[in-house]
């Protein structure tokens, strides 16, 4: 089911910037402006698509499903990428609670559901498919100018997914995944037998490569799709095998931004447990630990990140947004059954505050302080 | 007869089987195929995976200590092979735990890796790994039948030795592994309560029907598990090109064993002779005649294995053999060609776009 895109947009028009329903959750929302927040993409159990804080505090509608979520570093506006093939981006004020506007993608291009800011928050970067050719790009829009297209650079990849900024914010971090698709296959992958997935650090002040890093030759169906970045620097890679479905390979990887990539022990129960996939990665707040979750494993694994040694495996049913704990050596995660968890390093959940209404998470959860 | 014209499906991706929305295919009583085959295909199956695996148990002991004989540990290891054959297609639940599936059987090992950590393991003698937790604890790749098999029938272990007191060990870890999920298939158990309860709780499954689907997935993954892993794949294109050692057991030779035994497990679990199985499903769906041609295949393909010898390793060049293994490749196929294609919708169920189409 390819998406029409105009008639995606116009529906738009007609969805109100939907915080709506209950004031005293908006009022409480900005009373509580200071607590960090948990911010998602969702499906209702009753239909329609959204994106917003667990507590309905913020709730905008969207036109299809979301999927990764762009927070500027000011933490007042956030971004909502449409998912691949996204024809838009919802940019979203969170003060107000509101949907400031809505980017689209131009013609010939979509989005691949994950963007990020520059360290400053003036610049807005987001992955995107040149679809007629292949080729991966990162959108450039303009932050103080109303999101403002200004240009693109190469991903130096097919398939551009994951998008995060390096610690010292000088570079941008591309997970190209490798696969080629066309909007007009719907998602069909067109190019997976010469497929070459790479990371790569991609220059903020003139988008030059920086370095690259790809899974070994015989491995070079391990499609890396998501990043995430450490307090120390240190990247870790979260990848999703493409080749033949019963072979056992490494799906948790982390990088220093040089040399090749660090795979973790592919046979262990952890890895195994994944299933082939990861659907998110990331490092608990003091980048000690990562973890992964795969909603096709049903199942989420928790690796020590220096030497990716596997600490825990857990049975989580669609199991896939995932960010760093409020606490060291903990995460939270989320399940497209609804339920939102917070698991520490021995794979122990708790669950968190029941969500206003029930929610169906789309696959990434991002922190807004 | 030949069925390969119809094929088209090598590497195809693994399916997932995802329930449409309740009422889909209203007036098959999916509830009733998903308890039939908890109680009448799972359950008897890791029960009796349970018995075998602790004579494998007791056997091992005994040549450890030189009370029991090496063929006789070798024969004891063909009835336990043969027992986990019938329930290695349930990648559902238990067996999808603690990467039980893998500690039991690590395979294909494309890289090797049992050869490569077993030698460690009898090279280094670490006395952790003759303990439970040791060798539940170790390395998945040591811990289940390929270690064991190498230690069997490759270079047979010596009583007393350290080689046979992991063998005993290893031994010990499958009875462990097979009481936990034979626990878990019974009645009673919070496993079964989630299955056959499906919208009572909160984190399992939402409806019969994708009890079904898990059901359904696993049985399709299994018809193209034999057909492309066991069968076709040490076949090769041609006898010059075939490669034997890509297949399962190779060294205990009963590669092939291992494939008859699966169709015969796939055959109860599509259940032609059940009143409520898929094949049942099927007929009360309409689909009667989808029923009897998935089943018919199945069928073939456990027929043609019958024919061939327990051993694939020392015949892969002849050229009757060869013939006779890719039909057997090629009924299993096209059983899961017509499931996916004309079974699945039938039970109102569909390719999720889950496991397919992931981002």
């Amino acid at each position: 089911m390819a998406i029409d895109r105009r008639s995606a947009l116009t529906g738009m028009v007609a969805v109100p910037a939907a915080m709506l329903t209950l004031p005293h959750l908006a009022a409480d929302a900005l009373a509580s402006a200071a607590q960090p927040r948990l911010l998602g993409a969702w499906e209702a159990p009753e239909g329609g698509f959204g994106a917003g804080t667990p507590d309905g505090a913020i709730a905008v509608s969207l036109p299809d499903r979301g999927h990764d979520i762009a927070v500027a570093p000011d933490g007042r506006t956030a971004v909502v990428f449409g998912r691949r093939p996204g024809f838009f981006a919802a940019v979203i004020d969170l003060d107000n609670a509101m949907l400031l506007t809505m980017l689209e993608s131009p013609q010939g291009r979509h989005f691949y559901g994950h963007g990020a800011f520059s360290p400053d928050g003036t610049l807005l970067f987001a992955t995107e498919n040149a679809y007629q050719t292949g080729e991966g790009r990162l959108a450039i829009y303009d932050a103080r100018d109303g999101f403002r297209r200004v240009g693109d650079w190469p991903s130096y990849g097919i398939g551009p997914h994951d998008l995060a900024v390096s610690r010292d914010g000088t570079a941008l971090i591309a997970a190209n995944g490798g696969v080629r698709t066309h909007p007009d296959h719907d998602r069909e992958k067109l190019n997976l037998d010469t497929m070459g997935p790479s990371v790569a650090l991609i220059a903020l002040a003139d988008g030059s490569l920086i370095g690259q890093a790809r899974p070994p030759q015989d491995w070079h169906q391990l499609s890396t799709r998501h990043v995430w970045v450490a307090p120390d620097g240190r990247i870790a890679v979260g990848m999703q095998w493409e080749g033949d479905p019963f072979e056992m390979v490494p799906l948790v990887a982390t990088w220093d931004g040089r040399g090749e990539l660090f795979l973790c022990d592919e046979g262990e129960p952890a890895n195994l447990a994944l299933k082939g996939y990861t659907g998110a990665i990331a490092f608990d707040p003091t980048g000690t630990i990562i973890a992964a979750t795969s909603p096709q494993g049903h199942s989420a694994g928790i690796w020590r990140a220096h030497d990716l040694t596997p600490l825990s495996s857990i049975p989580v049913p669609e199991v896939c947004g995932l960010c760093p704990g409020a606490a060291p050596e903990t995460f939270v995660m989320s399940s497209a059954l609804g339920g939102l968890w917070s698991v520490d390093a021995n794979g122990t959940q708790h669950a968190l505050a029941q969500e206003i209404p029930a929610r169906l998470w789309d696959n990434h959860l991002r922190w807004v302080a | 007869m030949l069925r390969r014209d119809v094929l088209g499906l090598m590497g195809a991706l693994p399916l997932a089987l995802a329930a449409l929305p309740r009422g889909a295919c209203a007036g098959v009583d999916l509830q009733a195929v998903n308890e039939d085959i908890a109680r009448n295909h799972a359950a008897p199956g890791y029960a009796d995976f349970l018995w075998v695996a602790s004579a494998l148990k007791e056997t091992l002991a005994g040549l450890n200590d030189d009370s029991v004989s090496l063929s006789d540990s070798q024969v004891t290891f063909g009835h336990a092979m043969d027992s986990w054959m019938l329930v290695q297609h349930l990648r559902i639940g238990p067996s999808q735990l603690d990467a039980r599936e893998f500690r039991i059987e690590y395979w294909p090992d494309k890289r090797n890796r049992v050869d490569r950590q077993l030698a460690e393991a009898l090279e280094q003698e670490r006395p952790e790994l003759l303990e439970p937790e040791g060798i539940a604890g170790t390395s998945v790749a040591i811990q289940g039948f390929p270690a064991l098999e190498r230690l069997l029938f490759v270079d047979p272990v010596v009583p007393g030795s350290y080689g046979a007191a992991l063998a005993a060990s290893i031994g010990a870890n499958l009875q462990a592994i097979a009481a936990e999920m034979a626990a878990a298939w019974s009645p009673g158990s919070a496993f079964l309560d989630d299955l056959l309860k499906p919208g009572s709780s909160e984190t399992a499954y939402a409806d019969a029907g994708q009890v079904t689907g898990h059901f359904l997935t696993a049985l399709a993954t299994q018809l193209e598990f034999v057909a492309q892993r066991k069968l076709l794949g040490p076949l090769g294109e041609s006898a010059e090109a075939a490669r034997p050692r890509l297949a399962e057991s190779w060294r205990s030779r009963r590669s092939l064993r291992n494939a008859r035994v699966n169709a015969m497990a796939l055959d109860d679990f599509f259940g032609a002779g059940s009143q409520s199985r898929f094949a049942a499903a099927l007929q009360e769906a309409g689909a009667g005649e989808a029923a009897q041609e998935i089943g018919g295949r199945i069928l073939a393909a456990g027929e043609v294995l019958t024919g061939l010898p327990d051993d694939l390793y020392d015949h892969v060049a002849e050229p009757e053999f060869r013939e006779s293994v890719g039909d057997a490749a090629a009924w299993l196929d096209d059983a899961r060609r017509l499931m996916v294609r004309d079974g699945a919708p039938a039970l109102g169920l569909n390719l999720g776009f889950n496991s397919l189409d992931g981002d």
